[in-house]
């Protein structure tokens, strides 16, 4: 290639990307102002993904993000913090609020799943939206087509496939049914083509409405059968690949008298064993699909001064577990046994959920209108 | 690691640059360049580097030295090493960039890529497209509207200077 002249390095594009997916989302949205193939490049499908790959591999947490929502007299109020400074920081902070874009009024918004920076939102009914907070873009998605009624209850998982390199959400109605029984109808709606299909039904089994947790390609819920008298709960799981159903095997718990919640650490499957009052154990999938990588990564006392019942959110590489606690978070220390508040002030408010998420360039419109 | 071979036995190689000024370097340094490598497999003791100036080659080979060298207990002498490596304008980062882009070597690729996406993380698209070199293509109405379309990212103060 001609090297015009010497003083003016001209930096080709392929190495402009390489420097450009190194950045964070708030500087690559400026970058967009720099010229036109910039805006292109930051754009493309392609970026966004070898973007997400870099965030996702830092180790700093300076990606990673804190949503605390809460639906404050029927209008969402979300906020965000960088894990970071929950973690680190000493000094009391204030986490910025955003502006979630539509408010309407009497609706009760929840989040129902997030995935790479992506989250989605119901309103209880058939409602949906998709959110990405850090580029502040926001969709509603078509009407999915499930016939809700006042039987049924609605569960929600939003999750990747890699195969199709596409997002989906998957809805599952399930309803009792007077002349078949219960009846369960998944439905999952694709990004690219902005489009629900049905799947199989899923018959006999009732779901956790909690949010799934995406893991491994899979969603995961608590699910228990419909004819189990014993009110035994197990782990479904849905592969988004290819659309099969499985049931996870989970560590052997103790016996006793205690609840169990699923969860992600480290991207990693996780069961949070809860002896209320007593303590929790935190165990951990290390190895996806392996029974005997389950790992007991901590089992944490119940302190007097925990007052709610507790929810890992983050464990760091040292083995400190950030807890949700009631409307409050707390870090812990497994290493030294001691607890204390993460100096960030958290907004007053019943009910907030709390979910962690990487900052991300993609977009619930799949392909960003320029 | 006990090195059996004797200092004058070590296998050389030739590297030409674009200016065509020759180095010799020890195979075991260049080889830390992925293209150098190939070329080497195939038998090559001289390789021409049509796109690597001496400049930027000069001080990639003294990288490559210092690389190879790389033990537990010279950590913190290589970090210091890295640090001056990077701290130069941004014209010399781009032609370091491009060569290490072109010779493979992913470890030095990864750290200016990072120095350099860190130097401009706070800086304007003005300061910016001096840096690069890049004119802008925006008409103002079109500036102005993608301005406005990425309002939040133009929340604060940001930094004008060029280097």
């Amino acid at each position: 290639m001609a090297h015009e002249s010497k003083s003016v390095p001209v930096v080709p594009p392929e190495i402009i990307s390489e420097i450009l997916a190194r950045l964070p989302v708030k500087p690559l949205l400026r970058m967009r102002c720099v010229s036109k193939s910039w805006l292109s490049l930051i754009s493309s499908p392609q970026f966004i993904k070898n973007h997400l790959k870099f965030s996702t591999k830092k180790q700093d947490f300076a990606r990673d993000r804190l949503l605390f929502s809460n639906s404050y007299e029927y209008s969402l109020r979300v906020y965000a913090c960088s894990l970071y400074s929950i973690m680190y920081q000493e000094s009391p902070h204030i986490p910025d609020e955003l502006d979630f874009l539509c408010k309407d009024s009497f609706v009760d918004y929840n989040v129902v799943g997030s995935c790479d920076g992506l989250f989605c939102i119901s309103t209880g009914s058939h409602d949906l939206f998709l959110w990405n907070p850090s580029i502040r873009k926001l969709k509603e998605l078509p009407f999915s087509g499930s016939n809700v009624h006042c039987s049924s209850y609605l569960a929600y998982g939003v999750g990747y496939n890699e195969c199709q390199d596409d997002y989906k959400v998957v809805e599952v109605m399930g309803c009792s049914h007077s002349d078949y029984g219960f009846i369960n109808e998944f439905r999952v709606y694709n990004l690219r083509t902005n489009s629900w299909e049905m799947i199989l039904e899923y018959p006999s089994v009732i779901f956790c409405n909690d949010p799934a947790k995406f893991v491994n390609g899979r969603l995961h819920w608590i699910a228990t059968r419909v004819t189990d008298k014993n009110d035994s709960w197990f782990v479904s799981s849905l592969n988004l690949m290819d659309k099969s159903y499985e049931k996870v095997a989970l560590p052997d718990l103790d016996d006793g008298n205690f609840d169990w919640e699923l969860g992600t650490l480290g991207g990693n499957l996780s069961v949070f064993c809860d002896c209320y009052k007593v303590r929790m154990d935190v165990w951990v999938m290390k190895a996806y699909g392996l029974v005997e990588s389950w790992t007991k990564v901590a089992s944490i006392p119940y302190f007097t001064a925990i007052e709610h019942s507790i929810l890992p959110v983050f464990i760091s590489h040292n083995d400190e577990i950030l807890l949700q606690h009631g409307s409050s978070l707390l870090l812990y220390n497994s290493t030294h046994n001691t607890f204390k508040h993460p100096q960030v002030q958290i907004p007053h408010g019943y009910g907030i959920q709390f979910c962690l998420y990487i900052e991300s360039l993609v977009s619930p419109h799949y392909v960003e209108e320029v | 690691m006990a090195s059996t071979t004797e200092t004058k036995q070590k296998k050389m190689l030739i590297l030409k640059s674009a200016d065509n000024d020759e180095f010799e370097i020890e195979e075991s340094v260049g080889v830390q360049s992925e293209t150098i490598k190939n070329l080497v497999e195939d038998g090559f003791t001289f390789v021409p580097l049509p796109n690597v100036y001496t400049k930027a080659l000069i001080k990639i080979i003294d990288y490559l030295k210092k690389h190879a060298n790389k033990t537990d207990s010279n950590d913190e002498e290589i970090k210091t090493f890295d640090k001056d490596f990077v701290n130069t304008t941004f014209d010399d980062l781009f032609e370091l960039v491009s060569a290490a882009n072109y010779l493979h070597i992913s470890c030095l690729m990864n750290m200016l890529c990072q120095t350099i996406a860190d130097r401009i993380k706070d800086k304007s698209p003005e300061a910016v497209r001096k840096i690069f070199h890049i004119n802008c293509d925006y008409t103002p109405e079109e500036e102005a509207k993608i301005r406005k379309a990425n309002a939040q990212a133009f929340e604060g103060q940001f930094d004008e200077s060029l280097d």
